[in-house]
Order: structure tokens, then sequence, then C-alpha cells
């Protein structure tokens, strides 16, 4: 758990008590940013609400640059941060898959535990859905193993299949989100619906 | 005036940390180099002594076990005291192409990773063999083994 | 407005800063030169070839050898259980497992002494630990433990354990390299296999 170096002397338990901390506030931060709200998640997909753009995007970037400075300054050791290998065919089904997921169900899994954390049932429907697809998909392995191995292309980076430096890249993500925020305002002006958060 | 007092905290957080990233760049005390560029060059960077006559530039030769009476000239710089300021001074600095010598190959090998990667670009290594690494032996396999035999 | 325009600002500027940084830190040695200088003059990085045979007449797993010779040289013969990572492979990142770990040793080698001698001075200068070499090479395994002979009239209890050592490590490294290519690569396919599926990610 966690590249920061300092921590790889430490038990094990320490490492997991950590995860536990970072996995609590993460999911409080969720809470309250207002994603237990299917609402808010669907809103993203009509446009009426693009919070959630701004927010996974904003919190992106600011792990991006808090760890690229964090990196040169000696502090942190970017080769130890694992990179997920990329399937192509896998990594384009997978997302058709939990898009449909998402957008149907209103959550994406970690909005669905933090919902569920207050109580909300459709939350609890969505996750029982979640396991089951799970657990379909871990009996059916077999069957689809070519294609979940297809064209494996390693841990691929952007950055180096574009030639960049990580920290242009970071430039170009920054400026590319800086003009989203700008076009999700308005998108979100254009598509307003009432506000109706207060009557749930 | 609330957000004009944002602004300046912000351009003054911004001016602070520039700073730090140019003292970090310009430390002597740290590797700046990308690795990759040493794997990629060392192989053509072996030079033995037999061919040394045909060598295209001029050169100075330290010698790594700190001896200077193998070589005219050379400079007598053991391993353990590269990085000595004087000596990095005269590295640095060398008008002529740098050839690490030492008798155990692993002694120049080693240096020359890490004057390489402190910036310093041409330096060689200058072996007593033609091509240090070539397997000297033949293998001779046993064409009666059988896998069953094990 | 105004807080969405003065975040704006401050990440463009960070980010202005670190698309020109100088230098790529996950691309640098880690290590300050002071720190890899003194794990240089170190001795307790050699290995002898004796204890290399030895790790292997016990199949010791707590330890790797790494080929850093060609594919064609490492098919030709190697030591049995050490793996090819070429030397002008060796910051290809399918490698980076086998490299940056700190569960067994790596001992490196080459022909002789200097690829094995480069290599483990970058790999120790990235900050990779457990890093080890094999004094001499292949060259010195075959001067050593395949060739050599017990000259004399007396052998002592020490010599004869030495002896026996590498008359052991010599039949095993003989058997291995004596199978045919098709066999040797898929013993090596096997093993790589297996060694893979012990390295999961975070998912």
């Amino acid at each position: 758990m966690g590249p920061i170096s300092l921590l790889t002397t430490m038990p094990e338990w320490v490492n997991l008590l950590i995860a536990f901390l970072i996995g609590t506030g993460f999911g409080f931060a969720l809470e309250q940013a207002g994603f237990s709200s299917s609402r808010k998640l669907a809103g993203m997909f009509y446009g009426y609400d693009t919070t959630v753009l701004k927010v996974f995007f904003t919190a992106a970037i600011v792990a991006l640059v808090g760890s690229q400075f964090l990196s040169y300054f000696g502090y942190l050791n970017l080769q130890l941060v694992y990179v997920n290998p990329y399937y192509v065919w896998a990594a384009l089904v997978g997302g058709v898959i939990m898009g449909a997921g998402f957008i149907m169900g209103g959550f994406c899994p970690g909005t669905g535990i933090s919902a569920l954390s207050i109580g909300k049932i459709d939350a609890l429907f969505f996750l029982v859905g979640g396991l089951t697809g799970a657990f379909l998909f871990a009996e059916t392995y077999p069957f689809i193993q070519n294609l979940a191995n297809s064209h494996y292309k390693g841990p691929v980076r952007i950055d180096e299949w574009m030639n960049l430096s990580p920290g242009m890249f970071t430039l170009i993500l920054i400026l590319i989100a800086v003009f989203l925020f700008w076009i999700a305002e308005k998108a979100e002006k254009k598509f307003k619906r009432p506000e109706i958060s207060n009557e749930i | 005036m609330g957000n004009l007092k944002v602004s300046t905290a912000i351009i003054a957080a911004l001016t602070l940390l520039l700073i730090m990233v140019l003292l970090r760049s310009f430390n002597e005390n740290l590797f700046t180099r990308n690795v990759e560029d040493a794997i990629s060059v060392v192989k053509n960077k072996t030079i033995s002594i037999q061919h040394l006559a045909d060598f295209q530039h001029p050169y100075q030769v330290v010698n790594l076990d700190g001896d200077s009476t193998k070589f005219k000239n050379a400079w007598p710089i053991p391993l353990k005291d590269i990085l000595l300021p004087e000596n990095r001074k005269k590295l640095n600095t060398a008008e002529n192409d740098l050839l690490l010598y030492s008798e155990n190959p692993a002694t120049s090998a080693k240096a020359w990773v890490i004057l390489n990667q402190l910036g310093i670009e041409r330096i060689f290594i200058l072996s007593d063999d033609t091509n240090p690494e070539v397997l000297k032996y033949k293998f001779q396999p046993d064409t009666m083994i059988r896998l069953e035999s094990n | 407005m105004t807080p969405r325009l003065n975040i704006a600002i401050l990440l463009l500027g960070l980010g202005t800063i670190l698309a020109f940084l100088p230098y790529n830190p996950s691309k640098t040695f880690r290590l300050q030169p002071d720190e890899l200088l003194a794990m240089s003059l170190n001795d307790e990085s050699y290995l002898s070839v004796d204890q290399v045979a030895r790790f292997i007449n016990n199949e010791d797993t707590s330890i790797q050898l790494i080929d850093l010779r060609t594919d064609a040289e490492f098919m030709e013969c190697n030591i049995p259980g050490s793996i090819n990572i070429p030397f002008n492979d060796l910051l290809n990142p399918d490698w980076e497992g086998y490299l940056n770990q700190k569960k067994v040793k790596n001992i490196f080698y080459s022909n002789d002494d200097q690829n094995a001698s480069l290599a483990w001075t970058i790999v120790s200068g990235l900050g990779y630990e457990n890093n080890f070499m094999m004094r001499g090479g292949m060259n010195e395994w075959f001067r050593t433990v395949m060739l050599s002979k017990f000259e004399g009239e007396h052998i002592s209890a020490r010599e004869n354990v030495l002896f026996e050592n590498r008359l052991k490590a010599r039949r095993t490294f003989t058997q291995i390299n004596s199978l045919p290519d098709s066999l040797k690569r898929q013993y090596l396919e096997a093993k790589r296999l297996e060694e893979s599926q012990l390295d999961g990610g975070c998912e």
C-alpha cells in the first residue's frame, strides 16, 4: 500500500490501517460531495449537474501535480506506483458494461458503498447486482479468457506512448480540465433542472 | 480586496516553488541524467589498450587504481576519491576524452556509470582485453543426456 | 467566479513549472552520488562462482540469477535457474518486478565482469535492493566450476567439499544445457508463467 518509501518498512498492519483510514476519508468525502445521490451521478449524463466531472478531474490533477513535485524533491518514488496493465479489448468491453451499469444504477462502486452506509435501499440492490456480476465473471472466466487476455499491451503510460515528459502531459491535462470545467458550467446552465434535493 | 490577497498568495507560493525547483535542478550532489542514456551509449564506450593507437581524439587516461606508472601522464584517481571536489572539477573541465582504466574491469565499469550519470559526456572504459565481454569457453553438450535420467 | 479563476491560475502555474522540469526524477538515480560510490566500494556485493554453485546445488530459492547476455548466448548455455535479462533491455518495465523487489538476492552475471558491474551499478543507483554480482562471470564459472581438476596427493576435507560442490553443479549445468532448445524454451516459459501468476496488482 502506498508508494511512500517510508512506509515500506512498516509492519503489514500499519499499512492496512493506513488503507482503512484513507478509504474511510474517501467514503466520507464522497458522501459530503453529494455523490451518494444517484441524481448527482446521472446528472453528469444528462448535463444538468457536472459535479462528478469537476470533483474527479480536480482530484486527478491535484494528485498528479502533488505526486510529481514530491517525486522531484525525492520524497516519493513514483517507480513503485503500480501501473495497471492494458488489455485493449477487455478495457473496451469492460468500460461499456461498467458505463451502462453506472448510468442505470446511478452509482459507481465507491459511491454505491457510501450511499449504502447512509441507508439507501437502491444502493443495496446496486451492490448486490455488482457482486452478482463479479461472481458471474469469475464463474464464466474460462469462456471469456481469450477476450480478457487479448491484445495485452503491458503497463502502458500515456505520456510515454505520446513521447512527452510527465510534466508536459500534466500541463496538457490541466489545460483540458480547465476547458472542460468551463464547458461543464455552460452545460449546467443550459440543461438546468429544478432543485429537488431538499425533497429527498 | 480579499480576492486580490488570495491571488497574491498564489503567485507567492508559485514563485517559492519555482525557486525550490531551480535550487534542486542545479544541485551538483544529485544525479540528474536519464538512466536510459547510460544503457544506450555504453556499448560504444569501451576501448582496448591494443586499439588505443587507433583512438581518434586526444585522450587523458584516468587510472582508477591510483597508480601513475602504468600509463604515462595518467591521472591517478582511485575510485574512492572520484567524488572529491578537486577531482570532480578536474574531470568536469577536462579538455580531452577521459579513458577510465583499472586492472579490475568492475572498477572502471562502476566509475563509468557514476560519472556518466553525473553528466560527464566524453568518458570511455579502457580495457585490458580487446573484447572484455566475450565467452572464452565453448559449452560441450552431453548428447547422452535424456530427461528421464534426472 | 473569482475562486474558480484563482484555482485555475494555481493549477496552470503548477502545471507550467512541471512541464519545464529539467529532468524526470523517475528515470534518474535515486541514490546520491556518494551513497552509490560507497556501495560500489563495498566488496560484499560480490559472490564467488563457488558460492553460486552451492546455491544451485541446494536449489536455494532465496536467490535469483540474472543472465545479462543476449538471448542467443543464454540459449547456448546458462547457469541453471537463471533468467535472461539482456543488458540492453535492462530498463524494460517488464523486468521491473524481478529487479525492484526485496524478497530474493539478485545475482547478476555476464560473460565477464564489465556488463554485470554496469548493470549492478545502474540498478543500485535506481535504489533497488539486494543486488549482487558473480565475480568473474561466465568465464570464471567455466574456469573454476566446469574445468578445474584436483591436482595433488592429499585432499583435505575442505578441498573435498569444494570439489564435490563444483562437480555437482557441473553435472546440473551440463544436464540442463544439453537439453534440446525446444525443451529448454518450454522449461523457461513454464518457469516464467509460474512467477507471473504470483505477481498480482491492486485492482
